[in-house]
């Protein structure tokens, strides 16, 4: 088979988890331009993704908070009304907590942050891969996880503090994302029998625009954090996804993608 | 903002591959083909590497190919600077070259041999062609990428860099009427590929600021007309339950080759059906 009919989407539906995102929405536009029929979750929807809707039929946007239970349930029985069948789940959805700071979070803090960051995609990917097995179609599960779910943070990035203003990295960030990565594992390892992959990318620094607004320092320090000493474009992440969501990684199970610039090989 | 597809595209892109008449080394060179690239083929077997353009050609691709040993510094020179010469830039090079398959079978018991009793030429031969070959061919294409102020390198690892190969898998196992195989995983062959690892991630650092991005493709094995009882004791030891077939590798070498792997560098890419997972 042609390495470009492997990449073709066409039949497949992908559920993305956090599609109006910055890094959401081009997971949405890769899935998209490989002809995917794309379900995007979000809990609001930016003005980008109206006009994405409104010009793509094959692009449909549900509103729903995915970080109870009930969330996420009304969300799956959304989705399971609009499509029979998700080839894809990629979990992208992550939302700050109220307390970012090590030392003011306290127990309902980490209660209310592993709910949203690390519960919710969990119960999400146990209630779709037990539809795909049901299905026997096999399919193709992602997990956006991070470099911080495999390397600490280096403070002195962020002010020699884990929060200054609205940038940094809390503890929750990074032991949730770690926690995907070994998801992906296990759940590679439940799949693999069924022919459902199982992987996750880890991404470096992308950077919404405007982050750096008045904060040239703070960007400063990301790019001499970075190998390639940059920060990642907003379509560098589209052919990863392109690879794990298609038939181009039929071989590629468990796997964790760094698409970091380098950050985490030095 | 690029389109997914077109950041896969390769056209007009002159890539390198060694060991290209290899098992894999042929298989790359037709997708690099296929996305629209122009693969150089090199390899020191001048037959297989007529046959690999042969084949290349009945799938209606045209490549070139040079007989190159790439433990020899002064060969290198003369074919890279013949390919310079011949196309403005080296876009990409594929470090296939190993100490493998076809050699197993012109020396199989000694290359088989037990460890304590393993030759120490052998060794330093399949050291010399994994590491110290792949050093300076990388050495001279590398010279003319960093002049290019552009380049992609992949190097050919292995899960047995990552993993130790199960040795029980070679071996007989009487309860399971399994009579084991006249072959098995050689040492230097995981401590070469080990080390390619580290080769990855250092010439990633050392050029990240000449353009050259820098990443390792790990797969595990790969089927070719292997003895069935044999598939069947890896199979089980790996989640997908089945070897890789040689064209699984095409998406994840043109993922690595193209701009759609352009925020990654030093990073290896496992192709392994989870076996490294457990």
């Amino acid at each position: 088979m042609l390495i470009n009919e492997l990449m073709n989407l066409g039949s497949k539906t992908a559920l993305v988890t956090g599609g109006a995102g910055y890094l959401g929405s081009q997971i949405c536009d890769a899935l998209l331009e490989l002809d995917a029929k794309v379900i995007s979750v979000s809990r609001g929807k930016s003005r980008s993704f109206i006009e994405k809707s409104a010009e793509n039929n094959e692009f449909i946007s549900l509103k729903h908070d995915l970080s109870s239970k009930d969330g996420v349930d009304s969300c799956l029985k959304e989705v399971c009304s609009l499509s029979e069948d998700i080839d894809i789940l990629i979990n992208n959805f992550y939302t700050f907590p109220k307390e970012f700071s090590f030392f003011l979070q306290d127990w309902c803090d980490y209660e209310e942050a592993f709910s949203t960051s690390l519960i919710s995609p969990l119960y999400l990917t146990k209630k779709i891969l037990k539809m795909m097995i049901e299905k026997e179609k096999g399919g193709s599960i992602i997990n956006i996880a991070s470099m911080y779910g495999k390397i600490s943070p280096d403070f002195s990035i962020y002010g020699n503090r884990e929060m200054k203003g609205k940038i940094g990295v809390g503890i929750d960030y990074c032991v949730s994302k770690a926690s995907l990565i070994q998801i992906t594992k296990y759940v590679a390892s439940i799949g693999g029998k069924y022919g459902i992959r199982c992987n996750s990318i880890s991404p470096g620094p992308f950077s919404k625009p405007g982050t750096f607004k008045g904060k040239k320092w703070f960007e400063k320090k990301l790019k001499e954090k970075t190998m390639l000493n940059r920060i990642g474009n907003n379509d560098e992440l589209k052919g990863s996804i392109a690879l794990l969501a298609s038939d181009l990684s039929t071989y590629i199970t468990g796997e964790d993608i760094s698409v970091d610039g380098g950050w985490t090989a030095w | 903002m690029k389109f997914v597809k077109d950041q896969f595209n390769l056209k007009g892109k002159n890539i390198i591959i060694t060991g290209a008449a290899g098992f894999l080394g042929q298989h790359f060179a037709s997708a690099i083909a296929e996305m629209g690239g122009v693969p150089i083929l090199l390899d020191i077997d001048r037959l297989s590497l007529d046959k690999t353009v042969e084949n290349l050609e009945k799938e209606g691709f045209s490549s070139e190919s040079y007989v190159l040993n790439i433990t020899d510094k002064d060969q290198i020179k003369d074919v890279i600077r013949t390919i310079a010469h011949k196309y403005t830039t080296i876009d990409g090079l594929i470090n296939a070259a190993a100490y493998a398959m076809k050699n197993m079978q012109q020396t199989s018991d000694d290359y088989f041999a037990t460890f304590e009793n393993y030759d120490k030429d052998l060794w330093q031969v399949a050291i010399d062609l994994n590491l110290t070959g792949t050093f300076l061919i990388t050495q001279a294409v590398g010279r003319k990428m960093k002049s290019q102020g552009k380049g992609v390198i992949v190097n050919l690892a292995s899960d047995v860099a990552i993993i130790s190969p199960d040795h029980r898998i070679y071996e007989p196992d009487e309860k399971n009427y399994y009579k084991g195989v006249s072959f098995n995983s050689p040492i230097s062959y995981s401590v070469s590929k080990a080390g390619i690892l580290a080769f990855t991630r250092y010439l990633a650092t050392y050029w990240a600021k000449a353009g050259i991005r820098v990443n390792s493709l790990s797969p595990a094995g790969v089927y070719r007309n292997h003895d069935p009882k044999f598939v069947e004791q890896l199979a089980f030891r790996i989640p997908l339950g089945r070897m890789a077939q040689p064209e699984e590798l095409k998406g994840p070498i043109i993922f690595l080759c193209s701009d759609a792997s352009s925020f990654m560098t030093g990073a290896n890419l496992i192709i392994d059906g989870g076996r490294t997972i457990w």
